[in-house]
């Protein structure tokens, strides 16, 4: 990498801390060795530069249009642009046979300097114990009948769960050969609204104090939706500058909107309107050990995984998904002795 | 028991959904040998059957299997 390619600050900031970090001596992704068996995993980017940074660390790298044939063994593929990404189909066909794990840095943003970040973070985590505390969560909803209480900030949001609940995360931290899956996999435990009928395995009531937000936009939603999408994306900045900390009441798992005061009509159209404010996701990060280099400035999956709880609106393909999250905080299921702590500051 | 849990960990090479019950007398005969411990994940490994059950858990109308599928 060209320190004369690299222009804002930001990137600066992160490409140091990334050279201090291959500078340390342990191999620089030791952490992720778990997750390929032992195995060295490969780099692949789509977004040019960054697959230069891979190379610079000396992570073995390529630009994703450059991919060798056949792909390696373990693969770690940073998705920068929508535009830019071939098919999925094709292009999980010629990995079929790789573990493979996706950063989808695009659905978040996908700027050079986010995709640093997320390099860094991904550096750092800690998947093993991160796969540990998913399980202690499933092992809670499986073991007990609820209703749940996450309790934060002085305020408790109840929530009850169906019979039959599907929930997206990872029980085990290797991946087998052929088996792909995505960051998010790891660093959460999510249930999430079905769509199109619109279903949800929770009920919720009660009161959720948000610190931050965040937002991700899917492959799947239709450029005719641009415009929608940086209205929305304006009324986050809004959000965060004026109205974080949030208290949001949720009433039978839909929030009551009067917390957005004038960004109601807004965030009713970018959410997609006919969700009517139903919570499209419910989960709990589990990234407890990142807490301390989280930077909120940055748009990143990773910030939504910090220990804690995050609630959504939208879905991310008929409108913006909107995180709203809680850092830290406690969930418990009363009279069942079993707790579940967020160790954060 | 409680409730049935469905866990979706990632995909397979087609693109289905990787999705595991967890039912609680499993997951407990799993705690009891001691192999539910995150730092155990080889014994887990060894004990839970690998791409054990496929199901597409999304309707065939969701443009997130569409756009995966095979």
């Amino acid at each position: 990498m060209s320190r004369s390619t690299v222009t804002t600050q930001a990137a600066q900031g992160e490409l140091r801390h990334l050279r201090e970090l291959a500078a340390a001596g342990a191999p620089l992704d030791s952490g992720l060795r778990p997750i390929f068996e032992g195995h060295q995993p490969f780099y692949l980017s789509d977004d040019p530069q960054l697959a230069e940074v891979f190379s610079e660390l000396g992570l073995p790298s390529a630009f994703l249009g450059d991919a060798p044939d056949p792909m390696p063994e373990a693969l770690v593929v940073f998705a920068s642009d929508f535009l830019e990404l071939p098919s999925y189909a094709p292009t999980l066909a010629k990995m079929r046979h790789s573990r493979l794990f996706w950063m989808p840095i695009a659905a978040f943003g996908g700027s050079f300097e986010e995709g640093l970040y997320a390099l860094r973070l991904l550096l750092t985590s800690d998947f093993v114990k991160m796969t540990g505390r998913n399980r202690d969560i499933l092992s809670l909803f499986a073991s007990t009948s609820g209703p749940y209480v996450f309790t934060s900030h002085g305020h408790q949001l109840t929530f009850d769960l169906s019979e039959d609940v599907p929930i997206a995360t990872r029980t085990r931290v290797a991946l087998s050969p052929g088996e792909s899956t995505s960051l998010g996999f790891y660093t959460e435990v999510g249930m999430s609204m079905a769509v199109p009928d619109l279903s949800m395995p929770y009920t919720a009531n009660g009161e959720f104090v948000a610190e931050r937000v965040l937002f991700a936009r899917q492959r799947q939603s239709p450029p005719e939706l641009d415009w929608l999408f940086a209205r929305g994306e304006a009324a986050l900045e809004q959000v965060k500058a004026e109205l974080l900390p949030l208290t949001m009441t949720i009433k039978d798992s839909r929030l009551d909107p009067s917390c957005l005061r004038e960004l109601q009509e807004i965030f009713y159209w970018t959410t997609n309107a006919s969700y009517e404010w139903r919570l499209a996701e419910l989960a709990f990060g589990t990234n407890v050990g990142i807490a301390d280099s989280v930077d909120w400035s940055y748009n990143s999956q990773f910030n939504e995984g910090i220990g804690g709880m995050h609630i959504a609106l939208g879905d991310g393909r008929t409108g913006f998904h909107i995180d709203f999250i809680c850092p830290g905080g406690q969930l418990e299921a009363p009279g069942s002795g079993s707790i579940s702590g967020f160790e954060i500051a | 028991m409680f409730r049935r849990i469905w866990v979706e960990e990632g995909m397979t090479p087609r693109g289905d959904i990787l999705v595991r019950a967890l039912q609680i007398p499993h997951y407990q005969d799993l705690e009891s040998k001691g192999s539910a411990d995150p730092n155990n994940n080889a014994a887990t490994s060894d004990e839970i059957p690998r791409l054990q059950r496929f199901r597409r858990v999304h309707p065939t109308s969701c443009p997130c299997v569409e756009e995966w599928a095979t």
